[in-house]
């Protein structure tokens, strides 16, 4: 019995000439709560893609709970919800259309999936925007109707791509307890993100990618020791910080 | 402003000059250097009374062409004003740099090349006329693009709710109609293509900005300097002029369209495929680029079957109903490219291809078929003879199935890029992407795959066999039905295996 949630080994991508995502290793444990962290173009999106069946990797595996999502695509995507950074979804259609949509693209029982759409605008508080089109949603809502058709096939993980990025202070709230009760109830969650301070506060394990490579990865007291996160980050991946003396044209 | 935007502009050519881009952009190279030859040898081959007359045509072409070019073939989205929103610029900075941006492209080198007709023309008339045609040749290029550009810019302003995506089909449709079926009026008019331009038409051409340069050519050769002046300036001010309505329209970028949902009434069977039928209506009903598209194929094909009752020919309406299907197939086979980057729904569906393929099929014959029988039936009442029926009857089912097939084999293996409907600039019309190829290859493709009824059809009608001839609608009966299952079939089966890599492209 397999109790890694999602496992990448030897995952390749390569655009042209650059190398997206080099050999990338990744275990995600049953049961936790996973962060990817890294600079912009460090590979988090290609390596979440190529994981969950949405591009198509050069090398390597990726199993989720232990089936091969390339070989067995059927079985692993029943398994996982995902929230993608950044792609259109079913723009013409309303909040409960689209769910009601994807409810029935994956099989589901007519009425548990309008139980379950009832319920997840309800929480997500998107019921008060019946009429308009996903098109015309903000920011804020899109990621929250993006997380909602993550949660409706009642996966057992979760894979989000920045999914607070755009988000309003209570929308973000709303989504934290949601993500933590999925959690506590046995599920697991990956999710990528920019925010150091978010991650500290929400997961238990973290890894940190840049250049395409995963350059450091576990529990995060393990990773960060006794600093911040955000210093052993900033060590991590080499990044510079302005100097006294640069800029000093700004605002003199 | 201009100087910082060419070379931007020649650097955004350069990047995109790969794969299918790069295709498109030789292939419209050589088709319009192609098309710039044949204006030379008219211009050379005619007789010196008639070469004026063409050239007059060509150049009313070429206006014709680039008004409702950018509109059939998407403009090239190299620059746009989205992208200068936060430089400070005046209106009128903005709209003389990117006119400058646009000269930098195929379509302005291949015009100038083709251009070069007018000096040839300068040439045989007179020495003196030389230099006007110099000066008349680079200036008329600019107004060209200049007028291009406004065209786009107020289509955009007025192509803002579903009615008017609908309604500015009328004009494009009847305009392209009229290029492709133009001969039906000059016939109309003249009674015989082999005669030369009649005076009337020429003197009204003359009057048109796309006539001025020869004006100003012959003016030189006779010596009358005042009109050579005259239409320089004339020139000079129609691209103020263009520039300014530009500026204009360039001021207030145009809020985007809010579309309402209906109240939710739920689709029923509760199945996979019923769900994809109701998104697809209700994105037909919302989606301004499919509508002004859909529109376009009707409207294009009632003037096709109308313009010959100019010379009183009927034979044309009974077939209005399979010409629209046909039509429609190129117009709407770009069914993934505008739902973009929605497709990782349908492929994180597990198994949910098949439902996703039968389901666009389905929807799209619930919208043509209708239509194509209400077209088919009243033509032929209108015709009021049995001759065309077998015809109608005989192609209408074939075209109905192999388009419902054909459409969703284009839409998986031939993608092309239009802009996600959340990131779409301020110009449906603009953000099309190109279609013209498609509909092309629609028509071939559609020809071919009714062939075997086509043919029945033709023997019949030589042989002058009835029964041959109402033998076609059966044989195209059992033709659609395998069509529309086989070539479905054939889309399933790419987007189960290939789905990630048409994301990939429509990302």
């Amino acid at each position: 019995m397999t109790t890694n949630a999602l496992r990448l080994s030897g995952l390749t991508k390569r655009f042209g000439d650059k190398l997206a995502a080099d050999a990338v290793e990744l275990t995600v444990p049953a049961g936790s709560f996973f962060g990817l962290v890294g600079p912009n173009g460090a590979g988090k999106t290609t390596a979440l893609s190529m994981a969950v069946g949405l591009l198509r990797p050069d090398a390597g595996t990726a199993e989720i709970f232990g089936t091969d999502v390339w070989r067995e695509p059927t079985a692993a995507k029943r398994l996982v919800g995902v929230l993608p950074d950044g792609l259109a979804m079913t723009e013409r259609l309303t909040g409960r259309e689209m769910l009601t949509y994807l409810g029935r693209l994956h099989g589901m029982p007519a009425d548990v999936v309008t139980a379950r759409v009832d319920e997840l605008l309800s929480v997500l508080d998107l019921d008060h925007a019946e009429r308009t089109l996903i098109l015309g949603y903000s920011a804020g809502m899109r990621k929250k109707i993006a997380l909602a058709s993550a949660l409706l096939g009642g996966p057992r993980l979760l894979v989000l791509d920045e999914p607070f990025e755009a988000v309003d202070p209570v929308s973000a709230l709303t989504i934290r307890s949601i993500l933590r009760r999925f959690v506590a109830g046995g599920g697991s969650v990956v999710l990528s993100s920019h925010v150091m301070a978010l991650v500290e506060q929400l997961c238990d394990t973290v890894a940190v990618m840049n250049e395409g490579r995963v350059v450091a990865a576990g529990p995060i007291g393990e990773v960060r020791g006794v600093r911040s996160l955000d210093e052993v980050f900033v060590e991590l991946v080499g990044a510079r910080t302005a100097g006294e003396e640069e800029l000093s044209w700004l605002a003199s | 402003m201009v100087g910082v935007l060419i070379p931007m502009k020649y650097q955004i050519l350069r990047h995109s000059f790969t794969g299918t881009k790069a295709a498109t952009t030789v292939s419209g190279l050589v088709t319009g250097l192609a098309a710039a030859g044949c204006t030379l040898w008219l211009t050379v081959a005619a007789g010196p009374d008639r070469a004026g007359g063409a050239l007059l045509l060509t150049t009313a072409s070429w206006l014709i062409g680039w008004v409702i070019g950018p509109m059939m073939g998407g403009t090239d989205p190299g620059l746009r004003r989205e992208h200068l929103r936060h430089v400070p610029l005046t209106d009128r900075q903005l709209a003389t740099g990117l006119l400058g941006a646009a000269l930098v492209g195929v379509g302005p080198l291949v015009t100038l090349i083709g251009g070069t007709a007018l000096v040839w023309y300068a040439l045989r008339l007179d020495l003196a006329a030389v230099p006007v045609a110099l000066v008349t040749l680079p200036l008329f290029v600019l107004l060209l693009v200049a007028l291009s550009n406004v065209v786009v810019a107020a289509v955009g302003r007025v192509l803002n709710s579903r009615l008017s995506a609908a309604l500015m089909a009328i004009p494009w449709g009847v305009l392209v109609c009229m290029a492709a079926q133009g001969w039906v009026v000059i016939v109309a008019i003249t009674g015989g293509p082999e005669t030369a331009l009649p005076p009337f038409i020429a003197d009204k051409l003359r009057y048109a900005p796309s006539g001025w340069p020869v004006v100003a050519i012959e003016a030189a050769a006779r010596g009358d300097w005042a009109l050579v002046g005259a239409v320089v300036a004339g020139l000079v001010a129609a691209i103020a002029v263009a520039v300014g309505a530009w500026a204009l329209l360039l001021r207030r970028p145009v809020s985007p369209t809010v579309i309402r949902g209906t109240r939710w009434s739920g689709w029923r069977p509760p199945t996979a495929l019923a769900a994809v039928v109701g998104k697809e209506l209700r994105t037909w009903r919302r989606d301004l680029i499919r509508i002004h598209f859909l529109a376009f194929a009707l409207v294009y094909v009632v003037t096709y079957v109308l313009l010959p009752l100019l010379i009183n020919v009927t034979d044309y309406l009974p077939m209005a109903g399979v010409f629209f299907t046909v039509f429609a197939v190129g117009c709407c086979a770009h069914l993934h490219s505008s739902d973009g980057t929605a497709l990782w729904q349908t492929l994180l569906a597990p198994g949910a291809e098949r439902a996703d393929v039968r389901g666009r099929q389905r929807a799209w014959l619930m919208l043509v078929a209708p239509v194509a029988i209400a077209l088919t039936v009243a033509g032929a009442i209108w015709h009021g003879a049995w001759d065309m029926v077998a015809w109608a009857v005989g192609l209408l089912p074939v075209v109905l199935g192999g388009g419902a097939g054909l459409l969703v084999l284009i839409s998986v293996f031939m993608p092309m890029r239009i802009a996600d409907p959340h990131k779409r600039g301020s110009n449906p019309g603009s953000d099309g992407g190109g279609l013209s190829g498609i509909v092309w290859l629609a028509l071939l493709s559609m020809t071919l795959l009714a062939s075997p009824a086509l043919a029945l059809l033709i023997v019949g009608t030589v042989r002058d066999d009835a029964v041959l001839r109402w033998l076609a609608t059966p044989v195209s009966l059992v033709l659609g039905v395998a069509l529309a299952v086989g070539l479905g079939r054939l889309a399933v089966t790419r987007l189960t295996r290939r789905g990630p890599e048409l994301l990939a492209k429509l990302g």
